[in-house]
């Protein structure tokens, strides 16, 4: 089967757990599957990711439709898409190569991955791992191709503070909330 | 251009997606701010790192097995529920799954999907009654992909022509010309069947590196030749033409040259 390791890895860093995502990934082929004749000649691979993508979040909206499942996320959906501003840039990790280097452990880049709010992650997921260009990101996410741009220099953002303070920063005791607080 | 944004064009930066207007400006600003200049090396060690740190997961076995099954499952389902289709004179008995695309059960749904999508196109503008070579065009692709897409797009799988032939002839009211061009890069790899405008064809599958063509071979209404005639549809190129009295319908996601190339290959032999 073409491209399900990509459909697997998009649904895993999507869901956060194996179960999950293999739910996700299997009814995302079933629905490429039923829906092949609307592929229209782009890339088949991102239009296999984007079935994924919207399978995770037609899943998603099914579960929050149910009563005490799980929670609006506020401090997710309070990120506002403008507010690019950055005003923790080049203070406590002016030396990211060194913070890295100090990231052995794949877990750790991973954790901190998966704590980035969603739609930091997609993108940086898609854009990193994936290797799609932001027009095909954009087409993915349905937003501007400058909307990409700005999330991926946050997500990256993101990413490299909370290495810092995995990787023993002075403040290493911050909760990835306080992050999100500290960065708009 | 303020920090903020150019902390946001950094990421275009080291994605090479900026423009040449905003890599100028970013870098006219850059070389009077040293945060920003911290700001875009940062990102490029992430951009850097990050596919090699970060995990990328793979399906695992029991999940591929599980999707396949269920993929296999469905198709069965849809075969299951189509309604019984008018006898067509050269219908087998017992229609295999990949021939569900021509009842209403299965394709219905999706041809209607595909119509949707292809009315908000401007390309049928002009043309919303497809002629016959574009239905056929649709059929055949859909057919490609789809077979493609459940990796089963052989039943009978062998580069020899004495094995594949033979395999036809209780199948297919006709005898398709089949030959191996493995000398000339295009290796015969096997053949199944399918249907194209509700008449069973055969689909040869031939294989030019990594690619797959199927070419779908069904007799003609007369012997005369047909020049190639190429199409280009949804990222696959078709090349169809007639030839001995047999029509053939290439697709693949070939270079059309390289079709022509198989098309020439099987014009001669045919000759011979």
């Amino acid at each position: 089967m073409p491209h399900m390791d990509a459909a697997y890895n998009l649904a895993r860093w999507l869901t956060g757990n194996t179960h999950d995502a293999e739910d996700v990934a299997q009814e995302a082929f079933m629905r490429a599957f039923r829906f092949f004749d609307s592929f229209r000649g782009e890339d088949a691979r991102t239009w296999l990711l984007k079935i994924v993508r919207n399978t995770y979040y037609t899943q998603l909206r099914r579960e929050r439709a149910q009563p005490g499942s799980t929670e609006f996320d506020e401090e997710f959906h309070s990120l506002a898409e403008d507010d690019a501003t950055l005003p923790a840039m080049g203070r406590a990790d002016a030396n990211p190569e060194s913070i890295l280097s100090r990231l052995q452990d794949i877990r750790m880049v991973d954790r901190a991955i998966g704590e980035l709010p969603i739609e930091y992650r997609e993108a940086l997921v898609l854009r990193e791992l994936e290797d799609l260009s932001y027009k095909e990101i954009a087409a993915m996410l349905n937003v501007p191709m400058g909307t990409v741009m700005s999330r991926l220099a946050r997500a990256r953002r993101l990413l490299l503070e909370n290495f810092n303070r995995k990787s023993g920063g002075n403040d290493g005791l911050q909760t990835s909330s306080d992050t999100v607080r500290r960065v708009r | 251009m303020d920090c903020r944004q150019a902390a946001t064009r950094c990421a275009g930066y080291v994605d090479g997606e900026l423009s040449a207007a905003q890599w100028l400006r970013l870098s006219a600003h850059l070389t009077h701010c040293a945060a920003c200049r911290r700001e875009c090396s940062a990102q490029a060690v992430v951009h850097r790192e990050l596919p090699l740190r970060a995990t990328r997961y793979a399906a695992a076995p029991a999940l591929r097995e599980r999707i396949e099954a269920a993929l296999k499952a469905q198709a069965d389902a849809d075969l299951a529920s189509r309604p019984a289709r008018p006898a067509t004179p050269r219908a087998y008995e017992r229609p295999a799954w990949w021939q569900r695309g021509h009842g209403r059960g299965f394709l219905a749904p999706a041809a209607g999907f595909a119509f949707a999508a292809l009315l908000t196109s401007n390309v049928v503008l002009l043309a919303m009654q497809p002629s016959k070579d574009e239905r056929i065009a649709n059929e055949v692709l859909a057919s490609h992909v789809r077979a493609l897409f459940t990796e089963r797009p052989i039943d009978v799988e062998s580069s020899d022509r004495h094995t594949v032939k033979p395999w036809y002839a209780g199948k297919l009211g006709f005898s398709p010309p089949v030959a191996d061009y493995a000398a000339d890069g295009f290796p015969l790899v096997g053949g199944r069947l399918d249907s194209v405008d509700g008449d069973p064809v055969a689909a040869l599958v031939y294989r030019h590196d990594k690619h797959l063509i199927d070419v779908f071979v069904w007799p003609a209404e007369s012997v005369a030749s047909k020049q190639p005639a190429r199409l280009a549809l949804r990222g696959h190129n078709l090349l169809h033409w007639s030839f001995g009295g047999m029509n053939f319908w290439a697709v693949s996601d070939l270079d059309a040259s390289e079709l022509a190339a198989l098309q020439r290959l099987m014009s001669r032999a045919r000759a011979m």
